[in-house]
This record gives structure tokens, sequence and C-alpha cells, in this order.
């Protein structure tokens, strides 16, 4: 057990460490508050609006159609390691899979799912 | 004729010669969906008599399938690394699912006109659904049947909520899509505990690794148990049906029909794939949860339906029952013996003549349908006798056929099933079965007596259209066919074994 | 190498919170994500399994698993949003338009 003594000091002083120097800030620091000290810190720029804002529902219709695509690009992980030996049977699969990929991206482009309103 | 056509895919390899039905189905899927969609969008109208068209004539190559596998008994084709596999017990289903795809479509056209939601995606849909069962009841390893339920599941999950201003329509859409995605999830983590224990997804080496000496391998019991508790959700099995009467209703009347028919069909199938190819030698293990399944569905069932005031409603309950009846044919299947054979065939008869007269109930609950009346309530067919006498007819024996009266399809395929019970050593669940059956009756025949006895509100007869009535006539023909000379279809069904 | 049985042990509590999701939450985005968790918690016997009997097949059904799942959730969002364009909730108990 005793080789783990310095692990055991290691971890004590990294959980003393940010209690610590919060604990001296707040002691020392002074606190003179403001509006613009209390808003939110974005990058220095003027924050907009609510954090809850409302997302609009088209964003959904794009992050949907981005999850299937995306996920269906997993079967060419395989295929793309394996591509000599797969040969020309996995290269016409691979050809099928993604012209029915690109079937359904065309209907999704014709349905207007693709649009920004 | 058959030569020509099996002549123009003979340059296909044979991995894919085999395919044909499924190849020409997912294609034309496609091409009414972009068709749906183009340019130059084709009336909707016009898909389906496409799809319709198409449906129809992937029955060639089936055939010429059947005719093949049917040459010697246990003939079958296998590719793929013994992945797909065509024999007749596949084929059997894929005629079943293509009629009960061509009857759905047949009485959507109109249908879907007065929901005004008539679009091509609809019968794409369909065709999907299609295709997946198809590769389900062809797959002989279980990554092959996951895809396939999977591509059924979803599409008809977008399908029960096709009606999408509905209110009820998406009720049963998200109440079926929630109890089927979970019922997946179970049998997912049914199918990695067995490969856990076995090593391998294709049932034949399931099989061979049970009959080797893991049968009571603590992890494979209970795989199979989250297995079969899946199957139950996807069959409807009492105590997983209690998405059933809500999707039933609330789901379009014909893709109601549809689940009804080919969707149960299709998870027959599986079970008797799953249970029999894969699962025999550990019938111990499965045997008691599929009685207590069986007898629960049956009771269930039947007090169920008794109150129901919605047609829909009551045919969701009386499927659930025919589930329990269709499980005693599951129970009948015993190693070395010919009741085997005889619970298999059993249930072929039973899903056969059900398709028919349960799309026929359907149908007529389709045509009472117009602008302003859902046409799903018992008293919508107040006097139907007298408005329209051969609908009522045809009502009269669909319902006479679906509580088992001779001289109907019911009848042929309530003889076998009990039969196949009795001869299994089941006897008090066959006992179990007559007396639901008997019960069954009296809500069957509560409809035909509303028809016959009841006056009517309204003059003028049903004006169905062209299509949904000859949907109508095909379906009242084989029930009654069926029940009066049964051979052909028996000779049909005897091909269904698994070996 | 992390045992099989921990594996095990793992994979069975993520199934075990996933029903109780499915069975106690009534928020249907929140059951639709405990379904996630049954699926992923096949995943891991699959690819754990995969490992240890040195046998591909469950990394292959491991990846079928994804793809059916990504394209079950979006088929479930949508009704979920159908519904709610449609009754204004998502609440599983608040849609009962059809009872016995």
């Amino acid at each position: 057990m005793e080789q783990y003594l310095p692990i055991l000091i290691f971890v004590l002083v990294a959980a003393a460490f940010p209690v610590v120097t919060l604990v001296v800030a707040r002691v020392i620091r002074p606190h003179k508050p403001d509006p613009v000290k209390l808003s939110s810190y974005e990058c220095g720029l003027e924050s907009v609006g609510e954090v809850r804002d409302r997302t609009s529902v088209r964003y959904y219709l794009i992050a949907v159609l981005f999850v299937i695509f995306d996920v269906e690009v997993i079967f060419m992980f395989p295929w793309a390691v394996r591509f000599k030996q797969l040969a020309l049977l996995g290269f016409v699969s691979m050809a099928t899979f993604l012209g029915i990929l690109l079937l359904g991206y065309y209907y999704a482009w014709r349905k207007g799912a693709l649009e920004w309103v | 004729m058959m030569d020509i056509l099996g002549s123009l895919f003979s340059w296909l390899p044979v991995e894919l010669w085999i395919m044909r039905p499924e190849l020409c189905l997912t294609l034309a899927a496609f091409l009414t969906l972009i068709f749906s969609v183009a340019r130059r969008a084709f009336q909707p109208r016009w898909l389906g008599y496409f799809s319709i068209a198409v449906t129809a004539a992937v029955g060639a190559p089936l055939l010429d399938l059947f005719r093949r596998t049917t040459e010697l008994p246990g003939q079958e084709f296998v590719a793929w690394n013994g992945m797909f596999v065509v024999d007749s017990f596949a084929v059997f289903f894929k005629v079943l699912f293509l009629l009960a795809a061509i009857l759905t479509m047949l009485m959507s056209i109109r249908y879907l006109d007065v929901e005004k939601a008539h679009t091509g995606e609809y019968y794409a849909l369909i065709m999907f659904a299609v295709v997946g069962m198809m590769f389900m009841v062809s797959a002989r390893d279980l990554i092959l049947l996951f895809v396939g339920l999977e591509t059924m599941s979803i599409s008809t999950y977008i399908l029960a909520g096709y009606l999408k201003r509905d209110r009820r329509s998406n009720e049963s859409a998200l109440k079926y899509f929630l109890l089927g995605s979970f019922s997946t999830g179970i049998f997912l983590y049914g199918i990695s505990l067995v490969y856990a224990v076995t090593g391998s997804t294709h049932l034949r080496v399931i099989s061979d690794a049970i009959a080797e000496g893991l049968v009571n391998h603590p992890l494979l019991v209970l795989g199979l148990i989250l297995m079969i508790v899946a199957l139950g959700f996807k069959i409807a099995a009492v105590p997983f049906h209690m998405w059933v009467p809500d999707t039933y209703e609330g789901a379009p009347t014909t893709i109601t029909a549809f689940f009804s028919t080919a969707v149960k069909a299709a998870g027959f199938a599986i079970v008797l794939r799953i249970l029999v190819e894969g699962m025999l030698s550990a019938r111990m293990h499965w045997a008691p949860l599929v009685v207590i399944l069986s007898a629960a569905s049956m009771i269930i069932g039947t007090l169920g339906a008794l109150l129901q005031e919605n047609v829909k409603r009551l045919l969701a309950y009386s499927s659930i029952t025919h589930v329990g009846y269709l499980l005693m044919g599951v129970l009948a299947v015993q190693r070395g013996a010919d009741t085997g054979a005889r619970g298999m065939v059993a249930i072929a008869v039973y899903l056969l003549a059900y398709t028919f007269m349960n799309m026929g109930a359907f149908g007529l609950v389709v045509a009472l349908r117009r602008e302003g009346l859902v046409g799903d309530q018992v008293d919508d067919f107040t006097g139907l006798a007298r408005r329209a006498p051969l609908a009522a007819f045809s009502m009269l024996v669909f319902m006479l056929s679906l509580g088992g009266i001779p001289a109907t399809a019911g009848f042929i395929g309530k003889w076998y099933l009990f039969g196949a019970a009795i001869k299994a050593d089941y006897v008090w669940l066959a006992v179990l079965a007559v007396l639901a059956s008997a019960t069954s009756l009296y809500y069957y025949l509560r409809v035909v007596v509303r028809m016959y006895m009841g006056e009517a509100e309204e003059e003028g007869g049903l004006r169905p259209s062209g299509a949904l009535a000859s949907a109508l006539v095909i379906s009242l023909v084989f029930t009654i066919l069926m029940g009066l000379y049964p051979q052909p279809f028996i000779w049909l069904a005897q091909h269904v074994v698994l070996y | 190498m992390i045992p099989t049985s921990e594996v095990l042990i793992f994979s069975m509590a993520l199934l075990c919170i996933g029903v109780l999701g499915v069975l106690t939450r009534r928020n249907a985005i929140v059951i639709l994500m405990s379904i996630e968790m049954i699926l992923n918690a096949a995943n891991i016997n699959f690819i754990a399994f995969s490992q240890t009997l040195n046998n591909l097949v469950g990394q292959i059904f491991g990846v079928f698993v994804i793809v059916v799942a990504a394209a079950e959730a979006a088929v479930g969002l949508a009704i979920v949003i159908a519904l709610y364009r449609n009754r204004g909730t998502i609440n599983v108990d608040e849609i009962n338009l059809m009872k016995w």
C-alpha cells in the first residue's frame, strides 16, 4: 500500500488547490458589482437574447437529415479499410448503397427539407 | 411466359437471382418515391396503380421460385454465406405478404382521397415494408433478420401516423413506435446474449451449439426469454398487447388491415424461424412461455372484444385472440414427431384464411368511410342490409368466418390448428380455444345483428371505388372458396415446413 | 483487458436503467432516450463478446444497430413533432384519446 502514499498526497493537494485559491480570492478581492460586470461573458461582445431561446423547427429537420447521412458513413469505413480485398463486389455494393443514399437526398431536396425559410 | 421472364434474369449471379422478388420490389418502391416528387410529379392515383401492378408482377418470379423449391422436399437455395435462404417456407410467406399488400393498396386509393392525404410515399412505404418482411422470412442469420424486421417496423411506424393532421393517427403512431422500438431493444439484448453463449448469429450454428450441451446455460435461457418477450410485442400476444387496440383504432383503416394480416404473418414467420430452426433443442425453455402467451391471449382478447363499440377496436381485440390460436400451432412443433409439420401447416392455413377474412372485414369499414363519417362504429353498420345488401352479405361472411363457422375459411383454419394442438397433447389449450371461439361468435354476430335487424338512419347504398370493390370481391370469393373447397389451399400450405 | 463478466454487469445495468426509464418516465423524448440506452446496452455486449470470442460478427452487428437506431430515432422524433403540433404536449399520460 505504501507506494500509493504519494498518489494520496497528490490527490489531496489537487483537491485542496481550487478550494484554497477560490476561498483566498473571495476573502481578499474587492466586491463592487455592476450590471456590466454581472452580464455573462461572450468573447467580449455584448450578449444578445436569452440562453434558452427557441430554435426554429427547420433546424430540427436539418439536424435529423445530418444524423441520418452522417451515420450511414459508418458503412464506408470497413469498405475503405479493405478496399483492395473487397475488389469489384465491394465497389459495386458500395456504389449501390451510395446510389440509394443519393435517391434519399434527392427526395429530401425535392421535398424542400433543405430550404431555410 | 414464365420461361421468358426467367430467362430475362438468367444473367444474374445466383445470389441475386434468388432475390429477384426483393430486388424488383425495392426498385419499384424507389421509383414510386422519386416519381411522387419528380419535377413533373405523377398523380398519386397513378402511382397507386403502378405499385399494385408491380407488386402483382413480382408474383411471377415468386411462383417460379415456389416451383423450384417444391420440386423436392427440403429443396432450398442459400446465398450470402448462408444468410439468405429461399425455401418453400419463405416463398409461401412472401406470397402471403404480396397478397396482403395488393389488397391493402386496392383499398387505399379512394380512402386516401377521402382523407385528403393521397401521396405516392404511402405506396412506397408499403412496398418497403413488404421488402423488409421478405428479408425477414428469408433470413437464416439474426443480423439479416434484424435488418429486415427494422425495415418493416420503421415503414409501419410512419404508416400508422400517416394522417399527420389526425390526432388519433398521431397517437396511434406514437404508441406503436414507443412500444415497437422498446421491443426491438429487448430483442437485440436477447440476441446479444445468445451470441455471447453460442458465438454466432447464424441460426443453424446456434441450433448446433445448443444441441451440443449449452441448453441450460443461464445467459442463453435469459436471451431466449428476452427474445420471446420481444416477439410477443411484435405479434401482439398478451401480456404484450397494450398498444394493439389504440394503434389499430387510430391508424388509417387500410393500414390497420395491413398490420393485422401481413405484419402479423411476418411476426409468426420469424417466431417459427427462430424457435424451430434455431432453438428447437431448447424447447423445454420456450414452450411453457408460449403456453402462457397463448392462453392469456385467448382469454384477454375475447373478454376485451365483448364490449367494444368501435369495429376497428373490436377487430383489434379479436386479432389478439387469433394470435392465441396461432401460438398453439407453434407449440405443436416438437422434435422427432410429425406433429411439428402439422403445427406449421396449420399456422400457414390459418394465416392464409385470416388474411382474406380480416382484409375483407376492414375493407367494409373502409367502404363506409366518406366525407363526414369515419364509419368505424358498430352503429354505423346499423341497417346496412337494407341499404347495401351485397356489402352486408360480405360482412356477414367475414364475421362468420372470423368466428369459425363451417363452410368458411376460418373454420378450416381453426380445424387444423385445434387438431394440431390436440395431437401435440395440449388438449386443455384446445378446449380453451373452442370456448374462446364460441364466445367470440357473440361479438362478431353483434355486428351482423345490427346490420340485419337495425333501421338505417340514412338512405342510399355504398359507392365503393372499383379498386375497393375488387379487393372486397377477392376477399369474399377466397373466404368462401377456401371454406367449401380447401384442398388447393391446404396443398399450398403443406409446403410450409421447416426442416 | 476488462473481464467479460464486468462488461455484462455494466450492460445489464444500462439495460435496467433503460427499461426503468421507459416504464416510469412520462416525456416521450425521455422515453426515446431510454430506448436508445437499451440499444446501446446490446451494442456493448456485441462489441465486448466480439473481442472475447475473437469473432467479428458482433462488431458487424454493432454497426447495423447504430445505423438502425439513427433511422429509428429520426422517425420517432418526427412522430413526436407531428403529435406536438396537434396536441401541444408530449406527455404520454395526456395522450389518451383512445381508451378501452
